[in-house]
């Protein structure tokens, strides 16, 4: 009796065992299809030859913030960039206008939110909002690189962004270029920090390696553009100084130095295409691969 | 040869059976099979969250799960809750257990001994805080604890020996008696939390919990990041004796971190449309992630397909069963707690056996360009035979390979197990014997 009850347990084990390899065997196809998908993609993404350059306006600045900028940029680089404009809702959804032009490889990308508040707490549903149709852009122009430019605020958000949401591996950011950002609020005393600029320190270890940042001030006497303290500006330094490749410090004075007028600053303009955008020596071998 | 298979069984069963009856192998074998229906729980709800519930598990992957399922983003919650909560609560469990046996089999209170263990564990992995937060060592607790678990127990047995009373008679529940018996334990107990406490504040004051921790990390560091052959195989080795010892061993984080060599590899790839030429053929992750690792570490699918198709032991084919779905999914908890495999010498042979060999023909296979080495994502908690197969890009010699490593590896425990299965049958005619003279087991 013994023995039978054996055999009976072997066979249902028997049983287990086969099903399962069924099981398995029928996963065969499915777990085919998605490699070969997930390969196809990402080979997409590693021979795209997009890159972006998305800007982040300042508070109370909508998504129309950078049309002169671009417009002075197209002129000064002497190609038409497309312009591409994304606001954010409150409730995460995402209108956009604006078309990539074909063959431009590196187009404007101007994300702008409902809600531009002014204040730390806005700044990070900012961040949050910011990441959001950053994962619409990546999945829909498929680039693995981009370069990002921060006016005030959009700085801050983006220095936000990159500590807290920005964990993609499959895309690099090459360079951000904050434009008159106050890391400490409208604190000119760097003894004082702000809750945001402590925040920031603290998480400074999570900023990408390999981004070069640019923080411009403008000022329009010795210590202030009219509403940030040069001194706020500065104290990027503590943020991204010795965390990422490149941190280098521009002021400019002059005409248009003022915080709001910055945006367009002939200075910064040049600034922009000297550092931000790609070299143009890409030229000749994007005409090579267009006649392809 | 000149000896068959049967003769050596005989010649070491009895060698073996030795092992078995010393009282600290039984204790610490009934400790591991204590903690089995808690593994075997947590490693169902950990294959339900990893598979099904991540975004990037294997079944959620294939079967894009997070585009249709509702609310999926919050299922994972009550799973994360179940499976964090059984899978750590196993080193206590087993210094409960440690200490209860260890008491019991010296006819000490086996009960307050028990309790005694755990709560020694908890004082020892005590994190003296800078916040307010009541904070334990993650390295004690958990499934990697199991070992510092078992030897605070068993200390905690070895003081109730000590300084205890013998509590050999039947349970009486006459209150002056229960308080007798408290008053009996009460040495054993103090001293044993007070040498807890004593461990844990020498450990804290060291920092001894960093020191390790970082050391695992450095070390999984440099074994994940080489890309030296040789080097792989014998970290591979070394992991899975740490791992048969209970202990976390270089290449344990699998498939989760993302290694230098595997981001150039894969570049290499995506730039060339072809993973055939790739800088580094012969890593961790090509070789130990993608054929050493087939229901866990220690090939452990194998073990289970060796038990149901020639094993003769009824105890063995209930916890194969039962492990079979978890080990699919590469979860090997429950083998090594249910069997078990943890401690086992007999195990210990195949267990790290088996692996390198599998490797070994892998990187044969890729030398002669049979295949390309792996190089593309692989989703969490993917069938073992299968993870070659996806890494290649649907590479269908990489499925045979995984296939016929699978088969060799089960070659490879097959007369193990029966080696086990004939020391199980000794010991148990040996009881049966001891019971027909009245002897106590």
């Amino acid at each position: 009796m013994m023995h039978n009850l054996l055999k009976r347990r072997r066979r249902n084990s028997l049983g287990v065992l086969i099903l399962v390899g069924l099981f398995l065997v029928a996963l065969i196809w499915p777990a085919y299809q998605w490699t070969q998908a997930n390969v196809k993609s990402m080979a997409g993404r590693h021979d795209s030859r997009l890159s972006p350059v998305i800007l982040i306006p300042g508070s109370s600045a909508t998504q129309n913030r950078f049309d002169r900028l671009v417009t002075q940029l197209n002129k000064a680089d002497k190609q038409r960039h497309s312009l591409i404009k994304l606001t954010v809702k409150t409730d995460g959804t995402i209108k956009s206008s604006g078309t990539l032009r074909p063959r431009d490889n590196e187009p404007f990308i101007v994300v702008g939110f409902e809600n531009n508040k002014d204040g730390y707490s806005n700044i990070q549903k900012q961040a949050r909002w910011f990441s959001l149709a950053f994962k619409q852009l990546a999945h829909r122009y498929q680039f693995n690189n981009f370069k990002a430019i921060g006016h005030s605020n959009g700085g801050l958000v983006y220095t936000y962004f990159f500590e807290h949401y920005f964990t993609r591996e499959d895309i690099t950011v090459k360079k951000l270029m904050t434009i008159g950002s106050p890391y400490n609020f409208s604190e000119a005393n760097l003894s004082h920090k702000t809750q945001m600029l402590a925040d920031f320190i603290k998480y400074r270890d999570r900023l990408p390696k390999k981004l070069a940042v640019f923080s411009v001030a403008g000022t329009e006497n010795y210590d202030s553009d009219g509403l940030v303290p040069a001194r706020s500006v500065e104290a990027g330094k503590y943020v991204y100084q010795g965390q990422v490749k490149h941190y280098t410090e521009v002021t400019v004075t002059g005409d248009n130095a003022q915080h709001s007028d910055l945006p367009q600053n002939k200075q910064i303009v040049s600034l922009i295409q000297e550092y931000i955008l790609d070299s143009k020596k890409k030229t000749p071998t994007k005409a090579l691969m267009g006649a392809n | 040869m000149g000896i068959s298979e049967q003769q050596l069984i005989n010649r070491l069963v009895p060698a073996l059976l030795r092992i078995r009856q010393t009282k600290i192998y039984r204790v610490i074998q009934r400790t591991v099979m204590l903690t089995f229906p808690f593994v075997l729980i947590g490693s169902f709800s950990q294959i339900i969250q990893v598979t099904l519930l991540t975004k990037t598990g294997f079944l959620a992957s294939i079967f894009h799960l997070s585009t249709w399922v509702p609310y999926y983003k919050y299922l994972h919650y009550p799973f994360d809750n179940l499976t964090n909560l059984t899978l750590d609560s196993v080193a206590i469990v087993a210094a409960f257990g440690a200490a209860k046996y260890y008491a019991k089999a010296y006819h000490r209170d086996d009960q307050l001994a028990g309790i005694s263990g755990a709560i020694a564990l908890l004082l020892v992995a005590y994190q003296y805080p800078d916040q307010t937060q009541v904070d334990f060592n993650p390295v004690l607790l958990g499934t990697n604890g199991l070992t510092s678990a078992i030897l605070i127990g068993v200390v905690i047995g070895i003081l109730f020996r000590w300084f205890g009373r013998p509590a050999d008679v039947p349970r009486q529940s006459h209150t002056t008696q229960i308080l007798d018996r408290t008053f009996a334990s009460l040495l054993p107990m103090t001293i044993g939390f007070l040498l807890a406490v004593g461990v844990g504040l020498v450990l804290n004051w060291f920092m001894l919990f960093d020191y390790s921790e970082q050391t695992l990390d450095q070390l999984q560091k440099i074994a994940t990041s080489s890309h030296n052959g040789l080097m792989t195989f014998a970290m591979a080795g070394l992991t899975l004796l740490m791992e048969l010892l209970g202990l976390a061993g270089p290449f344990q984080q699998r498939l989760l971190a993302n290694t230098p060599s595997m981001t150039t590899n894969l570049n290499y790839a995506l730039s060339h449309h072809s993973a055939y030429h790739v800088p580094y053929p012969y890593t961790s992750h090509t070789l130990y992630d993608a054929f050493g690792t087939f229901g866990g570490t220690g090939m452990l699918l194998a073990l289970i397909i060796t038990i149901i198709i020639s094993s003769h032991n009824h105890n063995y084919h209930v916890v194969a069963r039962w492990s079979l779905v978890p080990a699919l999914f590469n979860s090997n908890g429950p083998m090594m707690t249910g069997l078990p495999v943890l401690y086992n010498p007999i195990y210990a042979i195949p267990f790290i056996l088996a692996p390198l060999v599998n490797m070994s023909v892998a990187a044969f296979a890729i030398w002669l360009k049979w295949l390309p080495p792996m190089v593309y994502p692989v989703p969490l908690g993917t069938p073992g035979p299968l993870i070659a197969f996806i890494g290649t890009n649907g590479n269908l010699v990489a499925l045979l390979i995984g296939s016929l490593d699978l088969v060799i590896s089960v070659l490879i425990y097959l007369p193990f197990m029966r080696l086990a299965e004939a020391t199980l049958h000794a010991a148990h005619e040996q009881s049966l014997r001891l019971e027909m003279t009245g002897d106590d087991a």
